[in-house]
Formats: structure tokens, C-alpha cells, sequence
């Protein structure tokens, strides 16, 4: 197999053979570096993976190329994991594809298990990082192929399929959370009309030009909305009696998620595949599958440790998949990839079909290597990292709350250096705990403003393309938009099955 | 024990306020001689964007020439109009220049921005690249005969992808169809990569941008260029003129400006510094590299440039249907009919409520909020222009389904609410207000005393709120909080925190 003697002397690469000043040691240092930096980048909310990989730019400048772009790599590696650790140890996403984990994540750490599951979302994440690094080296072709089949009318149907998957995820109250689905995407009408250019509802602030930025929103809703909510039910004293445990799963308990998680990573690698999609839908819908797929479909959301694996093994594998356009076509899968586009430029390195061929076919084949090794880096660290976050969170409430604010204000801020940035969050927040307080659930607001301008856009270029019989004479988006009506009508049609189960 | 507190606290105190003052001190050097602190570019892209790698080209080699390092602040949204207006609020003291491209011309018109290309002192042109169509070299339609002869044969359906509504591409290609007298619709995406996707996908003919584009992806072909001659890289491209189209030389570019009011001399210090960096071999192989040219054009030819492109953008984006006109006085009505509704769905719930002898609970109050949004929302919806160009679906459609939905769905939350009224236990709602209005401190403070002080206070009112009484954790915890921020952000991440406006 050529492909395996190429990832082979990718390994060869990453100690140095065959590369001129570079040092054997120097590459795997890097990534060690890069991943920890990445995970720092993750745990920050509103630091982004693509912001954090654009932040390392500049120290690139003056690396050999392959160094530069095994660095970048790490980061953007790390940060998909980082985003999970604050989802699960205060229920703050640190990127958006994280919000999916927080609902059986942070539930455990509420129940005093925060050590069973950030080793579930650690083990999960680099198993699929490490899936979707084969996958990339494997079928980066024939992927590509199908991912450039995706037009208008597939992602508007992919958007909606999304969107029913988040309504649905709220069994308890799907009213609420329908209400607050439709909410999110009301705001996100907000801003210049993507195909005509219309303003719309920007009520004179220029601010509002691009709409509500959902980063901002997100930190708001969730970590400024959690603080609130805590403060609420704080007591000084009692404060100090909850204890977390640091204790990782137990190896059946992995032997249990075996599937769940090669089924998830392969769900995030090919999803990540479509440029735009993206890890965010490919979290949900890998949650979905695990949920519709389990034996034990009714602990999710309850704590369930699938509901852990799954969203974050697609998270680590949609890191490959947007690798997969961007090496084939030259066209960048997700925001950090276009970033690292942009990364090799300057370094006189043209991403695309020709690297695979010409005197620089070492870097792809050297980086293919270090996303492997990355993520093995990236296990070790993790799990020995669990017993500081845990430690974090077991820090007197009345220090981590105000800190948590702190950061949550930084990280806004941080998105694009506006104060209205800041501003957004501090009303989403305070508009987050009302809205908890009464049992209306956040997470579909804010996926509604992901996926909601996905799917306006597409609708609109899909409608100028032909008519509105597109979206059913084509086979894929045919078949997703069925699959988004069974999965909105799956709940009510077991709710009827449980209560004439239970009349009989 | 309590002397000894109270001194610990005051000592506490001091060593707290040394940190800050320390901190703020080494982070913002005070003024001297021009330049002594480091110049700030302002891009409107996202980093790793083409023009934030030219503005970050600039200050790698800049370092040649001067010590003064120059960083990249990215402030993007509205278009670039966020951008701006951002350098208009900045003092005219030369540390603040702005990455200007071609497109904020017509930006500024499409996003009615009021903003006067007379506020800004244009000091260099840079970077000039030639417009160009490009095909998928596995379609039909490759060649310019093969675009006219397709556009004839689909009257219209032919379909341009390109980035963005009223955009400089879009508006080359108004101005081709124009010239060449053929028909075509224009498929707006959100950034060239996704637009090419497109083209390689078969989802559209032919995709409107630069050279640049096609470098790396030999799907691609370059079908005509606007450019004097042939380009040197490209000898076998025909350019518009020769096929008789008189478009001869229709350029994107790319320039730096300043606050008009400026002085002369910091000015010419800025243009030299520029025009060292423009003919550094470094510069000028980045530029090739590009296949862009490298010019440099001063305050006078520049401006001149701005002024062509002013008008020629008025005329097309007029031709193209893009500038709408203000809202008449039937859709103002409608609006102002909106602001009605808005409260008074509110206060009509809350009688009803009363009526039915209900308490408002949170619920319902939630819902009748939604309810009143979602009929602003609708009336604004409904006085948004129809659709321009001959569809069925303009910028009111989506909003307006949304916002009828959202109406259904309060409705029937408001009536299950009133069926079934919760009432939620009221835990510590004074220390949630405390909390709260400490953030609204935090973020109006921000601007005026900056990121430190402002944190300072934040973090010491919300811990104390909590009572939480052991003084020397607490500056401990806040020292060393500033210290990370300060190290993390500023040092390592060169990300730009608020300085506050009163320490200039």
C-alpha cells in the first residue's frame, strides 16, 4: 500500500529525516506545545479554533514550513477537545460544536462524577482525531468528490435536519424549546439580508449590520447564564460541602462505547468534509445517532456517558475531515482551516492537489503523522489534566463565579475587539437566566442562530438556482429532509406509543 | 483578630493597587516623540483573510525598518463599515492606520453606512490585482465564447457565483453583462472559497475574483482578465479588451488610510515607512506570489482611484438593484405599528392574566415578551421591500414565517402556562441583582478605565457580594488573575484589550 509507506515517511519526517535544520526533537516539542496551547484556546469561550490558530500565526513566521504547519495543526487539534472541558465542568461551551456535550457532561459533574466524564470526552475526541486522520489519509478523494456535490439545496435540508435534531434533544418540554428555537432564528434575521443585501431589523445600530455574532451569545447564554443561575441558588456555607470526583471511567465502562465512538468519529469526519457544516452539526447529529442507535436511549441527558463520547469523537473527527477539502481542492473546509491557508501562503506553500505531488508532498505527509501523534499527545495530557480542572472546579464558588465572568467578558471582547461584543453578552446572559429560570432551554437559541442563517442563505440561492421542487428531485437533500421531519415527529410518535402503553 | 485583618486587608489593598498600576504601567507606555508605542492596523477581515495576510505581510517586514512593531487588530462586521468608523473614533495621532480595500467602496453604499470617503487621508496604494472570470476547466463552459454562447442559450439563468452582495466582484459582473450585452443571474456566498466549492460542484458557470484564485486548483481556469496586457503567468488568458469588451482595466486594490485630520508630518512618516516596506525583495515576491503587482500610489493618485470607483459603484449597484431607497411612509407606518404592538401584546397578556384571575407568572411573561418581539418583528418584516429581482422570495419572506411561528408557538405557551401555572421557589434574587449590576459596571466602566481597573472591580465587588471574607486569597487571586490576562493576552496573543479611554 503506497498510502502507508507515505504516512510512514510522514513518521520519518516528524523526527526529522530527510528534512534539512530540522532538528529530530524539534517537530514532536512543537506539537506537544501546540497542543497545549490548543487547549488553552479551547477553554477560553470566544476563543475559537480558527482564532486561536490565526493568533499563532505570527509566531510562525520565521519556522520552517513544515514546523509552522504541524504547529497550527496541534492548535487546532487541541482546541476541538479544549471547548468540551469547560461544557462539561461549567457548562460553558468553549467552541460551539461543545454545547452538545454539555447536556450529559455538565450533568455528571453536577452529580460530583466531572472525572468519569471529561475521560469519556478526552478518549472519545482522540480516537476520533485519530479515525479521521485515516479516513483523511485514506478517501481524501472520493470525499471530496461527494462533498462538492453538496449544493444550496443540501445545506438548507442538512441546516433543517440540524435544527429538528436540537428541538427534539428537549423531550422534556418540547413547547419551551421549540419557542426558543423559532426565537434564535427571529434574531438571526438581524443584519444585512445575505442575498439582496437588505438591512433588516438593524433599528438604526451599525453594529448590527452582521447580526447578532452567536460567539458572544453563546458565552452569554450559557456561562454568563449559569453564573446567575448559581448565584441564585449560593449558599456561602454549603458552598464548600460539594465534592468532585476525579475518577476516570472504568475500562468496561470504554469497552461499552466502543461504538458510539468509531461511529461518531466517522459521523464528524465525513460531515466536517462539507465546507461550512462544520463540527457543530456533525456534534448533534453524531449525539442523535448514538441516542437513536443505544441500548440505553433514556439516560441521554441524564448523565449517560455515549452522550459524552459521541459529540466529542465527532468533534475530534471533523478535524480531518475539513483537512480533507483543503488538501484535495485547495478549499477550506471550517474557519481554522482557512486560517491555515492563509498560515501557508506565507510561507510561499499553496494548499491543494499539488502538494500532494511536488517537492512539498513531505509537508502533507508529514502532517498527516503529526495529527496522529497529536492526538496520542493530546490523550496523555488530557487525562492528566483531568485532575486540574477538577481541582478548578472544586475551587470556593464565590472565587470561580466572578472569574468565570471575568473570562466570559475577555472572551467577547476577544471575538473582534468590540465593546458591543461585550454588551451582547451581558444581555444574553441576564436574558439567558431568566429564560433558564423557567425551564425555557438555551442551546436550541443559540444553534438556531448557527444553523438558522445556513439555512436561509441556502434556501434563497437554491430558490434563484430553480423552483422549489429542487429540494425534493435532488436524491441527497430528498432524503435528509425526510430524515429531519422523522426525527421532529419521533418524540410525539413515542410519547402516543408510552401513553397507549401505559391507557392499556 | 480583627486589627490584624483589617491590616492584612490594607496591606492587601496596596500591594493590590501596586499590581495594577504596575500592569497598566508596562502595558501602555506613555507618549514621547512619534512614533514610541506600537502602530495599530485596523482589518475588517477575519485573520487569515487576503487582507489581513497583506497587513500582516507589512508588519513581519516592517521590523526591517523600524522598532516600533505594527499590530493587527481585527474589528470586522458590517461589511467592513464596523472597521471604519472605528479608525473615525480614534484620536488622528497616526497610531491608528486602516487596511483599505477596493471593497469598502461599495460597501459603504450598499449598507447605507453614511460614511464620507472624505474623512479619510489615503496614504498608499499597495497592491493592485486585475479582475478576472474563472471556470471549472470539467464543465462545458470554459472558455469566454463558451460563457457568451451558454448565457444566450439560458436568457438569464445562468449562474455567477462570487463573495458577497454588491461587492466589487459582483460588481464586475454587472459590468460584464453589461458590456458584453448578455443576460445572467448572480449567486451571492459568503467568501470566495465557498463560491468556489461552488464552481468546482457545478453549482454555477463561472466565478468572479482574481489570479490569485486559481493558483493551487488545476480544476480551475482563468477564462478572461481585465487586465491591460496578458499576464505574465498566464500568457494564454485573453484579456477583455481583446475580445472586445471594454472593461480594460478593472482592478482590485488594496491601500492603508488615516484619520484625515492626521498631521502632515506623521503622515510622511507612515508613506515612507510603507514604500521602504514596498520595495523590500520580500514584499515584492509575497505580491508576485500572488500574482497580484506591486505599485505604490500616493495620497494624490490614490484618492483619485477612491473617487472613480465611488461613482462607477453608484452606478452599477443602481443598475443592479442593490441600493434600496429609504422606507416609505407606508412602511413607516407599518413599523411604527410594530413599536405599538410590542408592549401592548405585553400588557393585554398580563390583563388577561388578571382577568382569568391569574398571576403572570415568569413563564407566561416570557412568552408574552416573544410574543410582543415577534409582532414587531413581523410588522417590520412587512414593510421591507419585495423581492427585486423577479423572485418569489425576498428578504421579508423568512423573516415574516419565522415571526408567525414564534406568534403561534407564545400563544400556546402563554395558554398552557395560564392551564398550568408553575411557581418558581425565589432563591437569592437581591445577590443575582448585586451580581448583575456589577457587570452592568463592568461594561460601561470598560471603555472609559480600561480592561484592569475594570476587572479589578469586578472581581473584588462580586467575590465580596459572595461573602467571601479571606482579604488576602482575594488579592492574591485578583494580582494573579490580572498577571495571567496581562501575559496571555496582551504579551503572548497580542490581542488588544481596552486601554480606557481617560489614560489615552
Amino acid at each position: 500500500m503506497e498510502v502507508f509507506q507515505n504516512l510512514a515517511s510522514g513518521f520519518a519526517t516528524l523526527v526529522g529525516a530527510g528534512v534539512a535544520d530540522i532538528a529530530w526533537w524539534e517537530p514532536t516539542l512543537v506539537i506537544a506545545g501546540g497542543i497545549i496551547i490548543g487547549i488553552f484556546v479551547g477553554v477560553m469561550p470566544g476563543l475559537s479554533a480558527s482564532t486561536g490558530v490565526a493568533l499563532m500565526v505570527p509566531f510562525t513566521y520565521g519556522m520552517h514550513p513544515l514546523i509552522a504547519l504541524i504547529l497550527l495543526a496541534a492548535v487546532y487539534t487541541a482546541s476541538a477537545y479544549g471547548g468540551c472541558i469547560t461544557a462539561i465542568a461549567i457548562n460553558t461551551p468553549g467552541t460551539p460544536a461543545a454545547v452538545a456535550l454539555a447536556f450529559d457532561g455538565y450533568t455528571l459533574t453536577k452529580k460530583g462524577e466531572p472525572g468519569r466524564a471529561l475521560g469519556t470526552a478526552v478518549i472519545a475526541n482522540c480516537t476520533g482525531g485519530i479515525v479521521g486522520t485515516f479516513i483523511l489519509v485514506l478517501f481524501s478523494v472520493p470525499l471530496a468528490k461527494a462533498a462538492l456535490a453538496f449544493g444550496p439545496p443540501e445545506y438548507f435540508a442538512l441546516a433543517i435536519f440540524g435544527l429538528t435534531i436540537v428541538v427534539s434533544m428537549e423531550q422534556k418540554n418540547m413547547l419551551k424549546g421549540a419557542v426558543s428555537t423559532v426565537l434564535g432564528l427571529l434574531l438571526m434575521t438581524i443584519g444585512l439580508d445575505p442575498i439582496t443585501g437588505y438591512m433588516r431589523f438593524t433599528f438604526g445600530v451599525p453594529e448590527l449590520t452582521d447580526g447578532i455574532s452567536f460567539i458572544p451569545a453563546l458565552i452569554g447564554l450559557f456561562a454568563v447564564g449559569e453564573v446567575l443561575l448559581n448565584i441564585e441558588k449560593f449558599e456561602a456555607t454549603q458552598a464548600a460541602l460539594q465534592t468532585f470526583s476525579s475518577k476516570m471511567l472504568s475500562t468496561k465502562e470504554l469497552l461499552g462505547l466502543k461504538r458510539s465512538i468509531l461511529q461518531s468519529s466517522a459521523l464528524g469526519t465525513v460531515i466536517g468534509v462539507v465546507p461550512g457544516a462544520g463540527a457543530t452539526i456533525a456534534a448533534f447529529i453524531a449525539y442523535n445517532e448514538s441516542r437513536r442507535t443505544s441500548k440505553t436511549p433514556d439516560i441521554f441527558g441524564k448523565g449517560s456517558l455515549e452522550g459524552i463520547a459521541a459529540p466529542a469523537a465527532a468533534a475530534g473527527g471533523s478535524v480531518g475531515g475539513a483537512l480533507v477539502p483543503l488538501l484535495t481542492l485547495g478549499i477550506p473546509g471550517s474557519a481554522a482551516t482557512a486560517v491555515l491557508v492563509g498560515a501557508l501562503m506565507l510561507h510561499g506553500v499553496t494548499p491543494g492537489p499539488e502538494l500532494f505531488a511536488g517537492k512539498n508532498s513531505y509537508l502533507v505527509y508529514g502532517l498527516f503523522a503529526s495529527l496522529v501523534v497529536g492526538n496520542a499527545i493530546l490523550l496523555v495530557l488530557g487525562v492528566l489534566g483531568n485532575r486540574l480542572w477538577v481541582k478548578i472546579i472544586s475551587a470556593p464558588k464565590a472565587l470561580l463565579f466572578p472569574i468565570i465572568l471575568v473570562i466570559a467578558f475577555i472572551g467577547s471582547y476577544g471575538v473582534a475587539n468590540s465593546m458591543f461584543d461585550v454588551v451582547i453578552c451581558l444581555v444574553f446572559g441576564i436574558f439567558g437566566w431568566i429564560l433558564r429560570r423557567y425551564g425555557f432551554p438555551t442551546a436550541p437559541l443559540v444553534l438556531a442562530l448557527i444553523l438558522g442563517y445556513m439555512a436561509e442563505s441556502n434556501l434563497r440561492r437554491a430558490l434563484i438556482m430553480g423552483d422549489p421542487s429542487i429540494f425534493l428531485t435532488r436524491p441527497v437533500s430528498a432524503i435528509m429532509l425526510v430524515l429531519a421531519v422523522l426525527s421532529f415527529a419521533m418524540p410525539f410518535i413515542r410519547a402516543r406509543k408510552q401513553k397507549k402503553a401505559s391507557d392499556s | 483578630m480583627i486589627a490584624s485583618e483589617g491590616l492584612m486587608y490594607k496591606r492587601g489593598l496596596t500591594l493590590l493597587l501596586l499590581a495594577v498600576i504596575v500592569i497598566a504601567g508596562t502595558a501602555y507606555p506613555s507618549n514621547a516623540e512619534y512614533p514610541d508605542k506600537p502602530i495599530v492596523i485596523i482589518v475588517h477581515a477575519k485573520p487569515g483573510g487576503a487582507i489581513d495576510l497583506t497587513a500582516r505581510m507589512i508588519s513581519k517586514i516592517s521590523r526591517n525598518y523600524t522598532d516600533i512593531p505594527l499590530v493587527i487588530e481585527n474589528r470586522y462586521g458590517g461589511s467592513g463599515a464596523i472597521a471604519m468608523r472605528s479608525l473615525l473614533g480614534k484620536e488622528p495621532d497616526g497610531y491608528h492606520l486602516l487596511a483599505f480595500p477596493a471593497t469598502f467602496i461599495s460597501a459603504v453604499q450598499v449598507t447605507r453606512s453614511s460614511i464620507e470617503m472624505d474623512d479619510y487621508r489615503f496614504l498608499a496604494c499597495m497592491v493592485e490585482a486585475p479582475e478576472a472570470l474563472i471556470t471549472n476547466r470539467n464543465s462545458d463552459v470554459v472558455s469566454i465564447e463558451d460563457i457568451i454562447r451558454d448565457a444566450k442559450e439560458k436568457n438569464g439563468s445562468q449562474i455567477w457565483v462570487g463573495p458577497g452582495v454588491g461587492s466589487l466582484d459582483h460588481l464586475m459582473a454587472v459590468k460584464t453583462w453589461d458590456k458584453l450585452g448578455i443576460k445572467a443571474t448572480w449567486l451571492p456566498y459568503d467568501g470566495g472559497g465557498e463560491a468556489i466549492a461552488a464552481l468546482l460542484g457545478g453549482h454555477g458557470t463561472v466565478y468572479v475574483g482574481n489570479p490569485e484564485d486559481v493558483r493551487g486548483r488545476p480544476d480551475l481556469k482563468i477564462a478572461v482578465v481585465s487586465a491591460e496586457q496578458r499576464l505574465e503567468r498566464y500568457p494564454e488568458v485573453p484579456t477583455m479588451l481583446e475580445i472586445g469588451c471594454d472593461l480594460p482595466k478593472e482592478i482590485m486594490w488594496r491601500g492603508f488610510a488615516v484619520h484625515k485630520d492626521t498631521p502632515d508630518e506623521t503622515c510622511n512618516y507612515l508613506t515612507n515607512l510603507l514604500k521602504k516596506v514596498s520595495a523590500d525583495s520580500e514584499w515584492i515576491e509575497f505580491v508576485k506570489f500572488n500574482s497580484a503587482e506591486n505599485v505604490f500610489y500616493e495620497r494624490e493618485k490614490f484618492t483619485e482611484l477612491v473617487n472613480r470607483d465611488s461613482k462607477d459603484a453608484v452606478k452599477y449597484l443602481k443598475m443592479a438593484s442593490i441600493i434600496a431607497g429609504e422606507p416609505d411612509e407606508q412602511a413607516k407606518q407599518k413599523r411604527l405599528i410594530g413599536w405599538i404592538l410590542f408592549p401592548l401584546a405585553i400588557f393585554t397578556m398580563i390583563a388577561v392574566a388578571k382577568l382569568l384571575k391569574k398571576n403572570p407568572t415568569g413563564q407566561m411573561s416570557i412568552a408574552g415578551v416573544t410574543l410582543g418581539l415577534s409582532l414587531l418583528f413581523l410588522m417590520y418584516a412587512l414593510s421591507f421591500p419585495p423581492s427585486t429581482n423577479g423572485q418569489n422570495v425576498g428578504p421579508n419572506t423568512i423573516p415574516t414565517i419565522w415571526a408567525t411561528v414564534l406568534i403561534i408557538f407564545s400563544l400556546m405557551q402563554i395558554t398552557s402556562a395560564m392551564k398550568s401555572p408553575q411557581n418558581n421557589k425565589h432563591g437569592r434574587i437581591g445577590l443575582v441583582m448585586i451580581v448583575s449590576a456589577l457587570m452592568i459596571l463592568f461594561v460601561s466602566l470598560l471603555p472609559l478605565i480600561g480592561f484592569f481597573l475594570s476587572t479589578t472591580i469586578l472581581l473584588v465587588g462580586g467575590i465580596y457580594a459572595m461573602d467571601y471574607r479571606k482579604h488576602l486569597a482575594v488579592v492574591f487571586l485578583t494580582a494573579g488573575m490580572l498577571l495571567f490576562c496581562w501575559a496571555i493576552f496582551i504579551k503572548t496573543l497580542g490581542l488588544p484589550l481596552p486601554a480606557g479611554s481617560l489614560f489615552g
